[in-house]
């Protein structure tokens, strides 16, 4: 009556024991992290996605490619031929012409500038030349401050007038990880953690599917946090008094000048972070706020739709509505408050 | 003989409609606190079904039960943990059944069954309740599932010994 | 042991009851808490983080969340319970004080997961800070 079945064992019970195995071993998705040092600072990108290595790749490509085109100090380089050309127009390839374009229409006047560059110089900051200028020093190098004077005389051109110089260190990191975001996902990379550098591009989610968590820095202890940030498909960029600086008689003096002054920026916080789909408008626009300070940054957000974190020196913490959702303040140990 | 498989599928459908209900009489939620979460006595009848019947049939039995006990006493959410289950233990049976004797006893088969079930049920809670976290009961709900597997792997063992006397 | 005998397993079988204690053990180690540290109770609402509370000897707080029924959520020193629920099973109320990190109580009706962890929070990345 009972009939035993007996053929081809093994064929069968194979699929099966690795269909268990499977969901046994789908608790520890397998990380992907990739390394590289570009722009002068640490850049990983770390994915739970299956086969990123090619995606990882371009998106390394696309950093090196636009370093290529904004550095500074690379002779090669569009900004670094134009600062050099000495006021004369420069051929230069449409892309990065496109760059620039974007970098002068993030001009907040007396706030936000990418032809700070002569100022900046002046300090050094982060620099073994770093000093306090003499006060006629700094105003010769702001009467060369101003987006008006990058200007694109013809067709393929752009002209620096009046002596300006530019640097785009306060949007670089930031149109890199929108293009490395871009490279990851035309190569089918839907989950990625991106961080250059200390901006910081979410991409998706967890494998588990729940959002990225992203820490916001103790200014006093960089290495731990005083708020999270549950985010997805966004980016999260920090600007600080406290990740380039010197100290000199008791008065920290940091790389984030205010194109009003010629000095770095003394508005009352020790930070800005923004969450903001574009990581190049995020990069801009934390510097903008810091230069702005508490009250005038709030207002700005409010009028612009802008989404920030402030840590002020009286290490209060303030968060626009936007945030409310994704916040969580974590920073009672450390001393922090929380505004309302 | 098609009538006598018929008046068989009425017989199991309902046998694990009972089955079902009797299971909700059990305090589960006490150790497991998601709703709609059961311990799977109801596998019994597709385990006998797999053996008697043709396999087509056992899923019909299956997919008949959990719409019927989800319309008279469940929830959308149970209706879909049932079926989860319900079908991973079916899909884990079928294929070891024919390997039954000298690889693996009724009981055996009757247990991977039952631990299917729960990972079943918990992979339906994940998708339901959107939280990899709810897995974290699935290792309790494995060792309940060594002990069901053994309970209904004896049960239907047996029942298909006496029929075996009878010649049914 | 002779009902284990009267049982006629198979090998089969004992690899299958293997199989299960294993992928029963490994998933047990993921959510082993952590010990020491802050025990932290985290609410979460389709599962969005809406709380996030150290837990602390003296802290006393209610907390209502409302949806599909209406939880209130009863923080008291080191533990956290549903108190009271208006959803029709109840199940969440009666999983009780939960006392420990990696205890979780559900409100399935209200899709209200409350959760205790332990030892520091985790992120991902900070921004602002050094690399990982």
């Amino acid at each position: 009556m009972m009939k035993m079945h007996l053929s081809s064992p093994g064929k069968r019970a194979f699929p099966l024991l690795a269909l268990l195995l499977l969901c046994a071993g789908c608790g520890a998705p397998k990380e992907y992290e990739a390394g590289f040092f570009a722009m002068d600072t640490y850049m990983s990108i770390r994915t739970y996605d299956r086969n990123p290595e090619e995606a990882v790749t371009a998106a390394e490509r696309a950093v090196f490619e636009l370093e290529g085109q904004i550095s500074r100090t690379r002779e090669t380089a569009g900004v670094a031929r134009l600062n050099a050309a000495g006021g004369a127009a420069v051929e230069l390839p449409a892309d990065t012409l496109a760059i620039l374009r974007q970098a002068k229409e993030l001009t907040v006047p007396g706030v936000f500038d990418v032809t700070i560059c002569a100022v900046g110089d002046l300090w050094g900051i982060n620099t073994e030349a770093s000093r306090i200028p003499p006060q006629d020093e700094i105003d010769a190098a702001l009467a060369t401050v101003s987006s008006e004077n990058l200007t694109f005389p013809a067709d393929g051109q752009a002209q620096l007038l009046n002596g300006a110089r530019l640097d785009l260190g306060a949007v670089g990191k930031g149109i890199a990880a929108d293009r490395c975001v871009q490279a990851l996902v035309q190569n089918g990379v839907e989950n990625a953690l991106v961080y250059l550098g200390g901006n910081i591009y979410a991409l998706g989610g967890k494998p588990d599917g729940s959002a990225w968590s992203i820490g916001i820095a103790d200014p006093d202890d960089p290495g731990s946090y005083v708020a999270t940030l549950d985010v997805r498909d966004t980016s999260v960029v920090t600007t600080g008094d406290y990740e380039r600086y010197f100290i000199q008689d008791g008065v920290r003096y940091h790389h984030v000048i205010n194109p009003a002054t010629g000095a770095p920026a003394r508005s009352g916080l020790r930070s800005v972070t923004v969450v903001n789909g574009s990581s190049t408008l995020a990069d801009a626009r934390s510097t903008t706020l810091f230069v702005l300070g508490l009250e005038d940054g709030l207002r700005y957000c409010a009028e612009n739709g802008l989404d920030a974190v402030f840590i002020t020196e009286s290490k209060q913490i303030y968060v626009t509505e936007g945030l409310r959702g994704c916040f969580t303040f974590r920073g009672e140990e450390a001393g922090y408050v929380l505004a309302p | 003989m098609n009538a006598k498989r018929t008046a068989l599928c009425g017989l199991l459908t309902a046998l694990a409609l009972v089955l079902s209900l009797a299971e909700r009489m059990f305090p589960l939620s006490a150790a497991i606190p998601i709703p709609g979460i059961k311990l799977g006595l109801a596998n019994v009848v597709t385990l006998f079904a797999l053996t008697r019947l043709r396999r087509r049939d056992a899923a019909a039995i299956l997919l008949v039960r959990v719409t019927l006990a989800s319309v008279f006493m469940g929830s959308v959410t149970s209706f879909l943990f049932a079926l989860f289950g319900g079908l991973l233990a079916l899909a884990v049976m079928a294929l070891l059944l024919p390997l039954r004797g000298r690889w693996f006893s009724l009981v055996g088969i009757s247990i991977a069954g039952a631990a299917a079930h729960n990972i079943g049920q918990i992979g339906a809670a994940m998708l339901v309740l959107r939280s990899a976290y709810v897995a974290a009961y699935l290792p309790l709900l494995l060792l309940s599932a060594l002990a069901m597997g053994l309970a209904t792997g004896v049960v239907c063992r047996t029942a298909l010994e006496h029929l075996e006397k009878i010649s049914f | 042991m002779s009902w284990l005998r009267s049982l006629r397993l198979r090998p089969g079988d004992l690899a299958i009851v293997a199989l299960v204690l294993l992928i029963a053990g490994g998933v047990a180690l993921c959510f082993l808490p952590r010990t020491g540290g802050t025990v932290y109770a985290e609410i979460y609402q389709d599962d969005v983080l809406i709380k996030r509370v150290a837990l602390a000897d003296g802290l006393r707080e209610t907390l209502t969340i409302e949806g599909a029924a209406v939880n209130e959520i009863c923080i008291d020193g080191q533990t956290v319970c549903f108190s009271e629920s208006t959803c029709p099973d109840q199940v969440c109320v009666r999983s009780g004080l939960l006392t420990r990190a990696g205890q979780t109580a559900v409100c399935l009706p209200n899709r209200v997961i409350v959760r205790l962890t332990g030892g520091e929070p985790e992120v991902d990345i900070i921004a602002g800070g050094a690399a990982r």
